[in-house]
Parts: C-alpha cells; structure tokens; sequence
C-alpha cells in the first residue's frame, strides 16, 4: 500500500474529532488495563477497616484505621475501589476484547469455508445451527450459556479453564452467529469471481484458495462488525456480571462492582453508583466511537464529505 | 512411430463429450471431440458462442461447472494413456489455463508479483530469492516494462493488455508443456490484440510449449495457429491444417463462417449465416448444422454425419463433393 492511499485513510480516520477522541480513550483504557497490577494502589482482594465513627462503605478520600488513603473510598467490604475498579477494566477489557477477537477468528473460518462451498452439505449444517443460536435473543444467550456452565471453569478434557473462560465461550457463542452470516456473504461473491476459478486451475489445494486468495478479499465487512461488537462485548461482559454471572469473588469486574454498589443505592453513598457506572459508559462509549472511525476508514462506501461537517 | 521419442503428439484425446445436467435433463455441450496437439503447436478449437469451445477446454483442467461432467475415451500424454486423475495431476505444472478476462483473473488484493511467486512457490522447488527473481524474470520475458519496480503494484494499476501480460507469466510459471488460452484477448482491443498474440507466438517456442487456442475470431485463428477444429452445437464439423481450412472449406458451415468475415474490396457486403446455433437443449436430429444449411436433404435429417477423412482434412457433411461457394 502506497503512502498517498495511507495518507488518505489516515486522514478520515482523524478527520472525525469524535473518533478521535475514542481513540485516545481506548487508549488509555488499555494502558490501565496493561498496567493495572503497576497502577493499582492496593490489592483488589484487601479489606480495610473504616476509621472510628465511620461506616462501611467509605467514602471518597476517606481515611482508613490504619491510616491509608483510599481516593476512591470503598465498597461495602472495605475493599478499595480505585484497585478494584482498575482490576475491573483489566477483566471486563480482556473478556470483552479476547470473546470478539475469537469470535472474528472462528466467523472467518466458518464463514469463508460455508462461503465457498455454498450449497454443500457442510454449509447447510453450520447454517442451521447457526440460524438456531440466532433464535435466542443477544445477550440472554450467553445468559444460559454462562448459568449452564457455572462460573467456576468448563472442564474440557483434562484441562478445566479459567473461569473468566466461561464468560468468554458463552459471549463467543453469541457473536459468532451474526459474524460468520456477514462473513460468508461477502465471500459468496467473491467465490465465483474469476481469480478464484484461475486459482483452482493452477492445481492450488483447497485450503490454499481459501486462505490466501478468498479471506483477504472478503474481510472488511466483518472486520467492520467486529469492531462495533466491542462496545457491545463490555457491555454484555459487564452485563453478566451485574447480574451475578461475572466472575468468582473476589475477582472484580466492572458490571460486578456496579452491581454491589446498588445496595447502598438508597443510603448517604447513593453517588458510589457512578463511578463503576460512568466507567462502564465510557468505555462502551469509546468503543463505539472507534468502530465507526474504523468504519469510515475500511467502508467503501463511505463519503469523506459526511465527516467534515 | 515410438512413444518416448518426443516426435509423437503431445496430447491426444479422444471423444471427448461434455455434458451438464439441468434438473432431470442431460444437456450434452460437446459431443465427440477428438483432439491431437503436437509439440510446439498451436491448435484452436473455433465456433461462435455456444459451440462448446470453452467447455472442451475447461474440461481438459476439470474446471468445468459444479453440474459439469466429462468423459473420453482415450487420453494420450506424450505417448503414454493417462487416467483423467492422471490429467488433473498434470493441471497447473505442465499444463496450465489463460483466463479469458484479465482483471477478474487476478486476486485484487494481491500484488502481481506475490501472486506470481505464488505460482512458483507451489509448482517449483525455488528458495524465496530465486522466486523473486524468477518472477522479475518471467515479467520481463513478457515485456512488461521496469518489470523490477512493477513487482509490487497491484492488478488495477495495469492496464487490461499489462494485466493479460500478466496472467500469461503466471501461466508460463511453472514451465508448461501445453498451455490453454481461452479467448486470451476478449475485451482487448486490436493492437493489444496482435501483441499479445505476437508475444505468445514467440514465448510458444522460447518455452518449447503447444497452445490449444479456444478462438471465435478467425483472423486470430488464421495467425496464430497450426491446426484448427471447427466445433458448432458440441460437434466438430471440420478439421485440418488452418491453411487448408481457409483455402478449402469443406464443411458448409466453415464455408459460411468464412464469408461471414468482411470482404474489404467489397464493401457493405456481410453475408451472415442465416438462423442462430441451437440451445443446448434445442439440438436437432441428424447434422446439427442442417436447419442454417443451404445444401440441406432429407439424408441430412436423417443421421449424424460421420467425420470423413480427406488429404489433411476431415469434414462431417455427406455433401462435401458436391458443394460450391
């Protein structure tokens, strides 16, 4: 690719002020998340004490009894909310993000292969099955998935996975669906153009053909989904865990910590639902406004005139 | 005549018949095609559109449509009888295919040098230098200018001749002895045309190779060619050497094609051949050709013509003594 072509893309890509700002924002997100173990001020699982005369939980710069500073108080075990809501974005950003990228990966697969051999009976099964997932309603899937597995690991084999792998499986099975139908209608097309019959006549073996000659044909509009299914992925990530599907105690999460701060909902510490709450939301938020900057660079379709107004 | 001594033809098929279904019916798209490539020679199977030419040719790679069937009765590979799995296994290596139209034979997204190394990575043993300059190479014997700088531009920075340049080089990759050229010039015009058509004739013998040439223009076939077969409805009606062929039509169709080609010392004077080429599904009993033919009898209705062996020439008319143009 030639730089005048890179200069272009780049240029959209910057010339919403918007996306930009989502950039920086995952940005920054990631670098809490890499970095959380470093920046976080205390362990997420330790319990402090309130200072005499104060009840749990602490608010906002308050003192423990043994004299440490917690910026963003406590929840209502005493545990400090700044460390458990930098650990939080760790876990909800690595399930999030690891449940997309492997389900981009697995759509690919299945989508170029169904793709390629439309009509067969391979694509009627996986089609099926596949239509069958659809039926259930987004997130409530990866609901049942994650009850009927339980939180504490799946056993496959010999190895039982972490529990956070629960998670991660239940919201793959219900990205998948959706991915590999972009994915495989776009190779449709692509897998009766004519460099694909010259490829076939130059004896190439079929998973040469579709590996190297199909897929990169047919990736951006998955790619593009992809990327709008991230803010969807923290969203549902912190879903399950605010409705008790997260991971095991004392792990924290963000949808997790959201949900224990609903307890003092009604007392003098109302506001404490903001902080897991704002995070939520502007993480969904930068997620989002980075798709649709990674949407305007890859879409063909786009008009830079939109972008400029 | 020995097999092994190299003299013999390079390929020979026999009866080739190619047939697609279509729900419960049979359509048969050639109908006993006899083919004989020597070395070093081009061969073009003619006919307009619909004769069949393409389908021949795609079922010798087996690229022929998920409803397509092939069958032959003798395949003959330098002498020695081959299996059709035996002929699949030659696809690619020692006999490759010419798309028709170069801009939909190219992977978009692959710069033509990567697609050409492709090429030489899967058919030859070269170490990845090599291939690089193996591909520079094969560009420049296609006289694709600044071959070395153009390695790395991609498919639609070419314009369609560049492209079929192209197309050709990845097809001489792997050093063929046969190479099918379907149409190779569709869609270029008639410079271009004669370029390229003068670069094949030259890279045919630089590369020691036969070409099966699926023409419908008869001026290319009357240039580039050694032999020809006239196919019309899935049936070859004519063969021989292209000068015989031009200077002696036997067969009422070729006749016809011939003057279908415009006189330039005889102006606004085209003499089309009246009527159209059946469907696949609407051939007629007896010689196919009879409806569109002028010297039709009732014997012509009655049977399939046989190939009837002249000096140099075979032609399928009962007729052909008695013709006159």
């Amino acid at each position: 690719m030639n730089t005048a072509r890179l200069r272009i893309l780049w240029n959209r890509f910057i010339g919403d002020k918007l996306v930009v700002l989502g950039a920086v924002l995952v940005f920054f997100f990631l670098v809490i998340a890499v970095f959380g173990p470093q920046l976080a001020p205390y362990d997420f699982a330790q319990q402090f004490r309130a200072a005499a005369g104060e009840l749990l939980p602490m608010d906002v710069m308050s003192t423990t009894a043994t004299g440490e500073r917690l910026l963003l108080g406590s929840d209502s075990l005493g545990r400090d909310m700044l460390s458990r809501l930098i650990y939080g974005t760790r876990t909800t950003l690595v399930i999030s993000i690891s449940s997309v990228l492997m389900a981009t990966i697995l759509a690919i697969i299945l989508g170029s292969l169904t793709g390629y051999f439309q009509g067969s009976l391979f694509d009627e099964i996986v089609m099926r099955l596949i239509d069958a997932l659809l039926t259930f309603p987004g997130i409530l899937l990866a609901v049942i998935l994650v009850a009927a597995w339980g939180t504490q690991g799946i056993e496959i084999g010999p190895i039982t996975t972490n529990p956070e792998m629960t998670i991660v499986f239940a919201l793959v099975f219900t990205f998948t669906p959706r991915l590999t139908r972009t994915m495989r209608g776009s190779t449709i097309p692509q897998a009766h153009r004519a460099y694909i019959k010259a490829a076939q006549l130059m004896g190439m073996p079929v998973w040469r053909i579709v590996a190297l000659e199909l897929i990169p044909n047919c990736l951006t509009a998955v790619i593009i989904q992809a990327t709008t299914y991230l803010g969807l992925a923290v969203f549902s990530t912190a879903g399950l865990g605010f409705l008790g599907l997260g991971p095991a105690e004392p792990q924290p999460e963000l949808g997790k910590i959201l949900a224990r701060t609903q307890e003092y909902f009604l007392n003098r510490q109302f506001w404490h639902i903001f902080i897991p709450g704002f995070t939520i939301s502007l993480l969904v938020f930068a997620f989002s406004v980075l798709g649709d900057g990674i949407r305007n660079v890859l879409d063909p379709e786009y008009r830079f005139e939109e972008a400029e107004v | 005549m020995a097999a092994t001594d190299g003299a013999g033809p390079l390929l020979q098929v026999e009866n080739l018949r190619v047939h697609y279904g279509a729900g419960r019916q049979r359509l048969n798209a050639v109908d006993g095609l006899s083919l004989t490539v020597a070395p070093g020679q081009t061969v073009a199977i003619v006919g307009e559109s619909g004769s069949g030419k393409s389908s021949a040719a795609m079922a010798l790679v087996n690229g022929l449509a998920a409803n397509g069937e092939w069958e032959a009765d003798r395949i003959l590979f330098q002498g020695e009888e081959i299996s059709r799995q035996e002929l699949l296994r030659l696809r690619g290596r020692a006999i490759t295919y010419m798309m028709q139209d170069p801009s939909g034979a190219l992977n978009p997204v692959l710069t033509v040098g990567e697609q050409i190394k492709r090429v030489l990575k899967y058919h030859t043993a070269l170490s990845k230098a090599e291939r690089e300059e193996q591909a520079i190479e094969l560009m420049e014997r296609v006289e694709i200018p600044d071959a070395a700088s153009r390695l790395d531009a991609f498919p639609h920075e070419f314009s369609g001749g560049m492209q079929q340049r192209i197309v050709l080089a990845m097809a001489l990759a792997p050093s063929p002895v046969l190479l099918i050229a379907d149409e190779p010039t569709t869609g270029l015009d008639v410079t271009v045309e004669a370029q390229i058509f003068t670069l094949l004739d030259r890279l045919k013998r630089e590369f020691t190779m036969s070409v099966v040439l699926v023409a419908h223009d008869l001026g290319v076939v009357a240039t580039s060619a050694d032999e020809a077969v006239v196919l019309y409805a899935g049936r070859v009606v004519e063969t021989g050497s292209v000068a015989a062929l031009f200077n002696q039509p036997r067969h009422p169709y070729t006749m016809g094609l011939l003057r279908c080609a415009h006189d330039l010392h005889d102006e606004n004077v085209l003499n089309p051949i009246p009527g159209r080429i059946p469907g696949l599904g609407e051939r007629p009993q007896g010689c196919v050709f009879h409806p569109r033919c002028a010297w039709k009898t009732a014997e012509c209705e009655a049977a399939v013509p046989d190939l009837i062996q002249l000096h140099g020439q075979t032609v399928a008319c009962i007729h052909h003594e008695n013709l006159t143009d």
